[in-house]
């Protein structure tokens, strides 16, 4: 499978390299669409890679697969990757067609019987480029496992951003069609799997600020020389490539678990075969080194990596703004801790030692 | 092996199991041997066991996260005999694996010196061939385990070249040589771990010199990556966390759940990296680099830990047998984190090392 790693990494790198610039990446900002730049994602299979041959994908791994989302993160793209490649997931697991365009997921389940009639008339909260997205995934809890659905956007009631100014619309159906399956996944799957891929981007954002970094350091003369012959920034660059490498780590042990998990996937931590462990843990590390890096990057910059012209800022905004996303490092620790102190002390070893 | 270690290790205090790698119990080790647990990626050749290194990885984490006494073999099994492997004459390797296979041949590091920390290239102990082989004087300090160990394999300085890191070598040392002086020196804590070791004249023989004249700084830094990318990095406060997690079991509060799921995730990622930086030595890769970085992230993890364990229980950090378990990994390890980041390359060194990986001029 590795000509599909390749592949991915040829081409995300093409794509991305000529499709995101600063310039591009304030369009967005402004409430434009990047037209062009999603078509050649999409023509290129960048968002459907992880999905069968015969929903139009590549049957890659979520391992492979998060190539795309790191790649998404590394390059600030504008655009509702992460989003679509979750909900063609959802929709394929469900034995659902998924469609052409931009997807996107409802970040909260809605009750169980939510499913009940041919039409679904809902308000969503936050939904992550709501205004761009085709269709919305929505899921709810069933008996066994949970009940997908898939509607048209609806309207969009109500503007909203985060703090990279990326699109978190409220959405309202009313009485949209909907198409509805069936799939063995935990009612939170949703934030589960946002989890696994904010954390792909949250470790590409902090591979670019990193470079940035770097970058600036050995380019910015004070006291004669560049300032990255300073120990004193050395050390804290030193740092930051530290909790850089943690954070991809753990964020490829996520996606690593993701590919192996063995179905159904319940969301139980120390579940034989689950991912929660991996993805829980990715989400802690990401979200700690979201603290710590843009400290020192924004420290290493000075003024000018605080103002908006610098393009410093499109990294850790995101970096602030996901790592609220889909639970924060506390809410996964929390979700890590329980079962450890339930199951006392010698489950700490037996958990680590089973990945 | 766990049943093994729960055997070997009933009613050994969580005082001594918090000193890990830093235990000393000859006994211990020699059963370890018995087991098949040293050398184990070694050739059958010279006493090995021809196991992956992941086996052994395993035996290792599994031995440290029970908090067993490990030092009398560790040094011997991590460095000391891959060195001898790598660059070693048969005949060296011949004398001396099979020895620390079976657990009666224990060594120690020569490298720091009382003007020669960080600076490991200002040593100036030095050894001069003489007719019956290499007359060495100067000082050798913290150097940990010498006053119960057999042999030292010391970086001397051999010949006075313009760069600083040639002319340095590597001498297999007994430390029963006339001539070799050990003192232990106490530590903060009370305990006697590391030693100043003097030469004064001390003849050893010609065939002492490992690898080639000259060669040792480079000998040296293939060395650290093995030193410096193992568990121990991350597992030096194991027992502690162990003790922590016994201690707060009915304690079912977010604060104390948010806590423990960090150290777990952060270890289960530590881990990782280690595990693959182990890897890159399998493959004969130098991951110099990438051994900085798991020590650096190591000993910053270990270190936090003593004061996150104080901040979730009130309780007195002690280290009398009296005491309860939390008490007593709580009171050596508070006194004992300051050293994670000192041992082995400083903090400072690593980032400087890392730093340079990264390309900062």
């Amino acid at each position: 499978m590795s000509d599909v790693r390749d592949m991915l990494e040829a081409t995300v790198a093409r794509v991305f390299t000529d499709g995101v610039s600063p310039e591009r990446i304030v369009e967005a900002e402004r409430g434009g669409w990047l037209g062009a730049l999603w078509d050649a994602t999409e023509s290129n299979g960048l968002v459907a890679a992880h999905l069968s041959e015969e929903s139009g994908g590549a049957g890659a791994t979520w391992q492979e697969a998060a190539i795309v989302a790191r790649a998404s993160g590394r390059h600030a793209v504008p655009l509702p990757i992460a989003e679509t490649m979750l909900g063609g997931w959802l929709l394929e697991r469900a034995g659902l067609a998924v469609p052409p365009g931009p997807l996107t997921i409802a970040p909260l389940p809605l009750p169980a019987d939510a499913f009940g009639d041919p039409t679904l008339s809902v308000r969503l909260p936050r939904v992550p480029w709501g205004r761009h997205a085709k269709h919305v995934v929505v899921t709810a809890p069933a008996d066994r496992g949970i009940r997908i659905a898939i509607a048209p956007t609806g309207t969009v009631v109500a503007l909203g951003y985060d703090l990279a100014l990326e699109p978190r619309d409220d959405l309202a159906l009313d009485a949209a069609p909907i198409t509805v399956g069936d799939a063995g996944l935990p009612a939170d799957v949703v934030t589960l799997y946002g989890a696994m891929l904010r954390s792909q981007q949250m470790a590409g954002a902090l591979e670019a600020i990193l470079d940035l970094s770097v970058q600036y350091a050995n380019e910015r003369v004070q006291f004669g020389r560049p300032i990255g012959q300073f120990q004193a920034i050395q050390q804290e660059l030193a740092r930051l490539a530290g909790v850089v490498a943690e954070a991809g780590v753990a964020a490829s042990a996520a996606a690593r678990a993701a590919s192996d998990a063995s179905h159904p996937v319940i969301g139980l931590v120390g579940a034989p075969g689950d991912p929660t462990f991996e993805i829980a843990a990715a989400k802690v590390v990401v979200g700690d080194a979201a603290e710590l890096g843009p400290r020192i990057a924004h420290q290493v910059h000075g003024a000018i990596g605080f103002t908006y012209e610098h393009r410093l800022h499109f990294f850790t905004r995101r970096l602030w703004a996901w790592r609220a996303e889909f639970g924060t490092a506390e809410v996964w620790a929390e979700r890590l801790g329980t079962p450890v102190l339930a199951a006392g002390a010698d489950a700490i070893w037996s958990l680590v030692t089973a990945r | 092996m766990r049943a093994f270690l729960v055997e070997e290790l009933a009613g050994f205090p969580a005082r001594k199991r918090a000193y890990t790698w830093t235990g000393w119990d000859a006994a211990f080790t020699r059963k370890v041997a018995a087991r098949g647990w040293i050398g184990m990626t070694w050739p059958r050749r010279w006493g090995g066991h021809e196991r992956s290194s992941l086996e052994r990885y395993v035996v290792l984490e599994e031995m440290l996260a029970a908090g067993a006494p490990v030092a009398a073999h560790w040094i011997g099994d991590r460095q000391s005999g891959p060195l001898l492997l790598r660059y070693g004459t048969d005949a060296q390797r011949a004398a001396i694996l099979p020895r620390i296979c079976r657990g009666e041949a224990f060594f120690c590091i020569g490298m720091s010196e009382p003007d020669s920390g960080s600076d490991l290239a200002s040593i100036r102990t030095r050894a001069e061939r003489v007719d019956d082989g290499w007359r060495v004087s100067g000082t050798k300090l913290w150097t940990t385990g010498a006053h119960h160990c057999d042999y030292m394999i010391t970086l001397v300085r051999t010949s006075q070249e313009t760069s600083r890191h040639a002319g340095l070598s590597q001498l297999l040392v007994p430390l029963a040589t006339p001539g070799i002086t050990i003192r232990p020196i106490r530590d903060l804590s009370g305990n006697e771990h590391f030693c100043e070791v003097t030469f004064e004249d001390a003849i050893v023989p010609a065939d002492a010199l490992v690898g080639e004249a000259g060669n040792g700084w480079a000998q040296v830094m293939a060395e650290l990556a093995y030193e410096r990318s193992g568990p121990e990095r991350y597992l030096s406060c194991h027992p502690l966390l162990t003790e922590l997690v016994s201690a707060c079991r009915d304690d079912t509060g977010g604060r104390t759940r948010i806590a423990i799921g960090r150290q777990v995730a952060h270890l289960a990622t530590l881990r990782a990296m280690s595990i693959a930086v182990a890897s890159l030595l399998d493959a004969k890769e130098n991951p110099a680099l990438e051994a900085a970085v798991v020590k650096d992230l190591g000993a910053v993890f270990e270190q936090d830990l003593p004061g996150i364990a104080q901040g979730l229980i009130a309780r007195e950090p002690r280290t009398d047998g009296t005491a309860d378990g939390f008490a007593q990994a709580l009171g050596e390890l508070v006194q004992n984190a300051p050293s994670f980041s000192l041992r082995g390359g400083t903090r400072e060194i690593l980032r400087g090392i890392i730093a340079r990986g990264l390309g900062l001029r």
